[in-house]
C-alpha cells in the first residue's frame, strides 16, 4: 500500500470518526430535547408555550431575548410576546423587517440571520416559524450570542425544526381548545336563548317523547298544568301530572299518533289553585332530521281570551238583532195606526159612527201597545244601565198582591182567579211600585196565555226564608227548551196558538231584572198544553 | 414489472464517458452525514469552487427563493435557506453542467426537456410544502431528476432513442411503452435509477426516479413518489416544457388522493405552479451555457 493510499485511508477514518462522534452527541441532544418538549404540549396559553420554547433554546444558545409575532386571520403579523428584544433591535441589529419575517413564515423556513452592526459579529437572530399542516401561527425571532456561521449546524437546524413543530402543534391545540370552549359557550348561549324564547311564549309548550317521557316544558306549560314539581323533564308524564291531565294527554297523544295532529282540543282544566281555565290543546308530531317521529309537541292555549272574544261577538250580534227587532216591533203598531188613520180620514163616512168608533178603538189599542212597548224598552234599558233606583221599604206583600189581583180581575171576566193570600206573613224590603209592576205583568201573562174559562191561582206563601208569590194557570204551557228563553228580550214562543196573542217580548225580561234587583229569583214550572207556574221568590231579610 | 437486469446491464455497459459529479458536491454530501457540521464548514468547501459558488449565489438570490434581502455568501445562503436548499442548488448546477448542452434530436428538444424538469421540480416543492413535508429540497431534486434517464438515452444510447421517438410519433405511443419495445423491457426510469446509484444519490431519490410513473411500487418513499408523479402530470397538463410524450399518461388514483388537492382548490394550485415555473427561470438560464 502506497503512502498516498494510507494517507487517504487515514483521512477517511478520521472523517468517519468525526461523523460517528457527531452522530452520537446528536442522539444524546435529541434525547434531552425530547424530554424538554414533552412539557410543551401541556401548556394552555400561547404565551406559556412560547416561553417554554424559549427555555429550550436557552439550553443550546446563550440568548438575548425574543419576540413572538402572531399571524392573524388577515395574514398580517404583529408582535404579541416579548422578552428583552424589541422590533427596533430587529431592524437595527439584524436588518430584519416584516417582509423577511413574512417570507420565513410563508416558506416555513428556519433561518439564522447574522447581525449587521459592527462589534456584533458573534451575534445572530434565529427566525423560527410555527406552522402545522393546517395553519401558520406565527414566528419567533430569538437573539443569540453566536455567529450565524457556526450556530446553525445541521443538527441544531433539525432539532429546531422538531421543536418548532411540537410548539406549533401545542399552539394549534390551544386554538382548538379555545374554539371548542367558544363553541360550547355559543351552544350554551343558544340553548338558553331558545329556552328563554320558549318561556316567553304566552302559550304552554310541552314535548313528550315516544316513551311518554317529558322532554321539555316551558314556563307557561308548568303554570297552565299547575305543575309545582321542579324537575319533571325525563320523567313519564303519568308519574308527575295530575290524574285528570294524564287522561287528557293520553287521549290527545293517541289522536296525534293516529292523525298526525290535534287542533284546539278543549279542556276545562282545574289548576292546583282551583281556578278553572279553559285550555285549548293543539299538537303536532315532532320529527328528527331524518324525519323520523320522535315524539309529540303540545301547544296549550288559554282560551279565556278567545272565549271572551266569542262572547263579545255574540253580544254584538245580539245588539244588532235587538236594533232590528226593536225597529220591527215599533214599526208594526205604527203601520197599523197609520193604515187605520188613513182609512178613517179618507174612506169612512163621517156619519158612520159605528165604523169610526171601531177604527178609533183599534188605533187606541195599537197606540197603547206602542206606548207600552216604549215604556218597557225604556224600563229595560234603565234597569240595564243601572239608572233605576229602587225605593226600598218594609212592606206587606199581602196588600200588593191583593191589589194586583183586583186590578187584573177587571181585565178578564172570563177567567176564574183563585187567590190564597194570607195576611200574617213577614214583611220584605221592597219597592211597592216595581213589585206591583212585576205581579201585574205575570198575572196578565197567565190570563193572556190561558183559554177563556180556565182557572188561575195566585198564592202567597213563606218557604225557606223567602216569600213566594205563585201565578199558576191552565194555559198553553211552555216547552222545556222555552222555559227560560222567555226571559230573553223579544223572545216570543213561536207557535200558532200564540201568534194571535199580542206581546212585546219585553215583559218577562223586565220582570226578571226587577226581581233580581230585589235579590230574588223566578222559578218556572211548566208543561206544554197543561199550564205554567211562575213563582217569584223574594228573600226575607233579618231586620 | 420485473426489470430485466441483464438487458439493463447490456445497455449501461455500452455507456462510455458518463460525466461524474463535481468533487465539491460529493464532499458536501459526505460532510452533511455529520449532524454537527456547521454552515461555515460547508460554505468553505463550496466556496472553493468559484464557478459553482457564483451560480449558487445567483440561484439563491433569484425569485425562486424570494428572500427579500441580498444573500452574499454561500454560508449565509446556508443559514438563511438551509443546508438542503444550498445542496439542491449545487446539485442542480452540477446536473446542468453535465447534461445541459447537447444537440437537438428530432422529437426531443433538450431545452423543452429541462423546462419540464425544472417545472416538475418547482411543482414538487410546492406540493411538498402544501403537505407540510420537511424535505422540500429533496422534492425539488427528485422533480428535477425524475426523467434524467431520457438524457442518458439521448446522449449515450442515441440510435435506440431515435427509434423510440419514431415509435412514439408513428404509433402515438407513450414514450415508456416505446422504450420497452425497443430496449426489451427497460425504460428511462431504470436508466435514471442506475445513474442515481452511480452518482451516490440518496436512496430516496433513486427510488423516486425509478417509481414515480406508478408510485404504488415505491416502498419507502411512497409519499415523495406520489408528489413527483402528480407534479409531473400537472406540469405536463400546463404544457410547461416537454419530455417527449405527446399524450398525457393516466393519473394514478391513489397518488392523486394522497396529494389531496380538493377540486375547488385545483385552479389556485395550477396558478401557483405557473407562477413558480416563472420564478424558477433562473435555473433554466443555467442550462444553456
Amino acid at each position: 500500500m502506497s503512502t498516498e493510499e494510507i494517507t487517504k485511508l487515514e483521512q477517511e477514518l478520521d472523517f468517519l470518526q468525526t461523523t460517528n462522534t457527531g452522530l452520537r452527541r446528536s442522539l444524546d441532544e435529541l434525547t434531552i430535547l425530547q424530554e424538554m418538549l414533552k412539557g410543551i404540549s401541556e401548556e394552555r396559553t400561547i404565551k406559556d408555550i412560547i416561553s417554554r420554547f424559549f427555555d429550550i433554546i436557552k439550553k443550546t444558545f446563550t440568548v438575548k431575548g425574543y419576540i413572538f409575532f402572531e399571524k392573524a386571520e388577515d395574514k398580517s403579523i404583529s408582535p404579541v410576546h416579548y422578552e428583552h428584544l424589541t422590533e427596533w433591535d430587529l431592524t437595527e441589529k439584524y436588518g430584519i423587517n416584516k417582509g423577511i419575517l413574512e417570507w420565513a413564515i410563508n416558506e416555513k423556513q428556519i433561518s439564522n440571520i447574522p447581525a449587521i452592526c459592527e462589534g456584533e459579529e458573534e451575534a445572530s437572530l434565529l427566525m423560527i416559524p410555527f406552522n402545522t399542516a393546517n395553519k401558520d401561527y406565527g414566528i419567533i425571532a430569538i437573539g443569540i450570542e453566536s455567529g450565524a456561521d457556526e450556530a446553525l449546524t445541521l443538527n441544531v437546524s433539525e432539532n429546531l425544526k422538531l421543536s418548532a413543530s411540537q410548539a406549533a402543534t401545542a399552539i394549534e391545540n390551544v386554538h382548538l381548545y379555545k374554539d371548542i370552549e367558544e363553541d360550547k359557550a355559543n351552544i350554551s348561549d343558544l340553548k338558553s336563548l331558545m329556552l328563554n324564547i320558549l318561556d316567553s311564549l304566552v302559550n304552554g309548550v310541552t314535548t313528550i317523547d315516544k316513551d311518554k317521557k317529558l322532554v321539555h316544558m316551558n314556563r307557561n306549560a308548568y303554570i297552565m298544568f299547575g305543575i309545582t314539581e321542579e324537575e319533571v323533564v325525563g320523567k313519564k308524564y303519568s308519574d308527575c301530572f295530575p290524574e285528570q291531565l294524564v287522561s287528557v294527554i293520553d287521549f290527545i297523544l293517541k289522536e296525534t299518533y293516529e292523525k298526525g295532529f290535534v287542533l284546539d282540543y278543549q279542556v276545562n282544566y282545574e289548576l292546583i289553585g282551583g281556578v278553572n281555565i279553559p285550555i285549548g290543546m293543539s299538537t303536532n308530531v315532532l320529527r328528527d332530521d331524518d324525519l323520523k317521529i320522535i315524539g309529540v309537541t303540545i301547544l296549550s292555549r288559554d282560551m279565556t281570551a278567545s272565549q271572551e272574544l266569542d262572547r263579545l261577538r255574540k253580544l254584538d250580534k245580539l245588539k244588532s238583532d235587538f236594533v232590528s227587532t226593536v225597529s220591527h216591533e215599533l214599526r208594526s203598531p205604527l203601520t197599523t195606526i197609520k193604515a187605520y188613520l188613513d182609512t178613517l180620514i179618507n174612506r169612512v163616512d163621517e156619519d158612520d159612527k159605528e165604523t169610526r168608533n171601531m177604527f178609533i178603538k183599534t188605533i187606541e189599542t195599537e197606540a197603547n201597545r206602542l206606548s207600552r212597548l216604549i215604556e218597557e224598552m225604556l224600563d229595560l234599558s234603565r234597569i240595564e244601565s243601572g239608572k233605576i233606583q229602587l225605593e226600598l221599604k218594609y212592606i206587606d206583600l199581602t196588600e200588593v198582591v191583593e191589589n194586583t189581583v183586583n186590578l187584573c180581575k177587571v181585565q178578564s171576566e172570563t177567567h176564574t182567579i183563585h187567590s190564597d193570600i194570607p195576611s200574617d206573613l213577614p214583611k220584605v224590603m221592597a219597592d211597592t211600585d216595581r213589585l206591583t209592576q212585576v205581579f201585574i205583568n205575570l198575572l196578565n201573562n197567565s190570563i193572556k196565555y190561558s183559554p177563556e174559562g180556565k182557572n188561575i191561582w195566585v198564592k202567597l206563601y213563606e218557604q225557606e226564608n223567602s216569600l213566594r208569590i205563585s201565578f199558576k194557570d191552565e194555559g198553553l204551557g211552555l216547552k222545556s227548551e222555552d222555559k227560560y228563553k222567555v226571559f230573553e228580550k223579544f223572545y216570543r214562543v213561536d207557535s200558532q196558538k200564540t201568534s194571535d196573542i199580542g206581546g212585546t217580548g219585553l215583559g218577562l225580561p223586565v220582570v226578571k231584572k226587577l226581581v233580581e234587583m230585589h235579590h230574588g229569583k223566578i222559578i218556572v214550572e211548566s208543561e206544554i198544553d197543561k199550564g205554567s207556574e211562575f213563582i217569584v221568590v223574594l228573600p226575607i231579610k233579618e231586620s | 414489472m420485473a426489470v430485466d437486469e441483464k438487458k439493463l446491464k447490456g445497455i449501461v455497459d455500452g455507456i462510455v464517458g458518463l460525466p461524474t459529479l463535481p468533487t465539491v458536491l460529493t464532499n458536501v454530501t459526505k460532510m452533511m452525514q455529520n449532524p454537527r457540521v456547521s454552515a461555515a464548514q460547508v460554505g468553505t468547501v463550496i466556496q472553493s469552487d468559484v464557478s459553482l459558488t457564483a451560480k449558487i449565489l445567483k440561484l439563491v438570490n433569484s425569485a425562486f427563493y424570494g428572500f427579500p434581502n441580498r444573500i452574499s455568501t454561500v454560508t449565509h445562503a446556508i443559514v438563511i435557506l438551509g443546508f438542503n436548499a444550498v445542496r439542491s442548488t449545487a446539485m442542480s448546477v452540477s446536473v446542468f453542467d453535465s447534461f445541459g448542452g447537447g444537440g437537438a434530436t428530432e422529437g426531443f428538444d433538450r431545452m423543452d426537456f429541462w423546462k419540464h424538469s425544472i417545472g416538475t421540480a418547482a411543482t414538487a416543492r410546492i406540493l411538498a410544502k402544501k403537505m407540510n413535508m420537511k424535505e422540500l429540497e429533496e422534492a425539488f431534486i427528485a422533480g428535477l431528476l425524475h426523467d434524467i434517464g431520457l438524457i442518458i438515452l439521448d446522449q449515450f444510447v442515441h440510435a435506440e432513442f431515435v427509434e423510440i421517438l419514431k415509435l412514439v410519433k408513428e404509433k402515438d405511443m407513450l414514450i415508456r411503452d416505446a422504450e420497452r419495445e425497443v430496449l426489451g423491457g427497460v425504460t428511462h426510469s431504470e436508466i435514471g435509477g442506475w445513474l442515481g446509484r452511480k452518482w451516490n444519490m440518496a436512496p430516496a431519490l433513486v427510488e423516486v426516479i425509478e417509481n414515480y410513473h406508478s408510485p404504488s411500487t415505491a416502498s419507502d418513499n411512497y409519499q415523495l413518489s406520489c408528489i413527483v408523479h402528480v407534479a409531473d402530470l400537472l406540469t405536463k397538463a400546463l404544457s410547461i416544457g416537454n419530455s417527449g410524450d405527446s399524450r398525457m399518461p393516466l393519473v394514478n388514483k391513489s397518488a392523486w388522493e394522497k396529494i389531496n388537492i380538493a377540486m375547488p382548490a385545483l385552479p389556485s394550485v395550477l396558478q401557483e405552479v405557473l407562477e413558480s415555473a416563472k420564478k424558477s427561470e433562473a435555473f433554466f438560464t443555467m442550462v444553456n451555457k
